[in-house]
């Protein structure tokens, strides 16, 4: 078994990694790693920059507030 | 977990009262996902609204019978998906997404020994609240978000913003866990990479005044 991941093995873990889904071995593997490239290092930061802006992107509809009024009378006639 | 399913309570309660504000504050939550990942299946925006629209009224229809199996959320989408797929198939379209790994753009970014080709280097432009050459960071998020391939991009809002578990997404969208895994990676490495451009592109112009 390999004990140096390359780069590319990295980032194909780090999702896992940030998940808290790697086995104690692979999240060994992935510390030492991120010891020693900064660029990695870099990159498991941006991948925390990146969710943190896919959540912050999620698209909170404006209140339609015609389509709200359709489907809440239909609700209200049914009962 | 559980604080999850305190939250599903209150608002399942909300909906069968049928009052608005507890309503909207469910329809404001899941609204604008649901149309997005309805057209991740139908490839058309307009179906996609009804779809949602029809999986409100079947909520409200049905919210007597919510038992908690699943969080509401996904209760919610699996309507919606299965309302979709019939939808797609009245129209004579595939109602399977298409979950081919056509690109290889993980591999790309990395030389024959899995070395990077561009050391990534750590940001200071990219934050949500940013402006950078003229445009919100956030709407450069979206504008990348919508041109990534269907499968990728329902995954990446079930997963990435609505915060569904691993399970309830391969179900709702009929697809493996391994399927969900690598197409979630895939969806978050194409950002970072759209990311990575916006700032590069902002560090070089700074250099050049």
């Amino acid at each position: 078994m390999k004990i140096m991941l390359s780069c590319r093995d990295l980032v194909h873990q780090a999702d896992a990694l940030l998940d808290g889904e790697l086995s104690s071995w692979k999240k060994l593997q992935v510390r030492l790693h991120l010891s020693m490239c900064s660029g990695c290092s870099a990159f498991m930061d941006q991948m925390r920059t990146t969710r943190r802006l896919v959540k912050a992107e999620a698209q909170v509809s404006a209140s339609d507030d015609a389509k709200i009024d359709d489907i809440l009378s239909a609700f209200h006639t049914k009962k | 977990l559980s604080k999850q399913k305190d939250d599903d309570e209150l608002a399942v309660q909300g909906l069968i009262s049928g009052e608005r504000p507890a309503f909207e504050a469910v329809y404001r939550r899941h609204n604008g996902s649901m149309v997005r990942v309805a057209s991740a299946i139908l490839h058309n925006c307009a179906s996609a609204e009804e779809i949602a629209q029809e999986t409100w009224m079947s909520v409200m229809r049905n919210i007597g019978g919510f038992e908690g199996r699943s969080s509401l959320a996904g209760w919610i989408f699996t309507i919606l998906t299965n309302k979709a797929k019939t939808r797609a198939k009245r129209d004579g379209r595939s109602v399977s997404l298409d979950t081919s790994a056509n690109d290889d753009s993980i591999d790309d970014a990395f030389d024959g020994r899995g070395r990077w080709k561009d050391m990534p280097e750590l940001w200071d432009e990219i934050t949500p609240d940013r402006v950078v050459n003229g445009r919100q960071i956030l709407s450069q998020v979206s504008e990348a978000i919508e041109q990534l391939p269907p499968a990728q991009r329902a995954v990446l809002i079930l997963r990435g913003q609505q915060e569904l578990d691993a399970a309830e997404v391969c179900d709702i969208l009929g697809l493996t866990e391994g399927n969900v895994r690598v197409l979630l990676h895939r969806a978050r490495f194409s950002l970072r990479q759209t990311l990575d451009r916006i700032e590069r592109r902002k560090n070089k112009s700074e250099e050049t005044l």
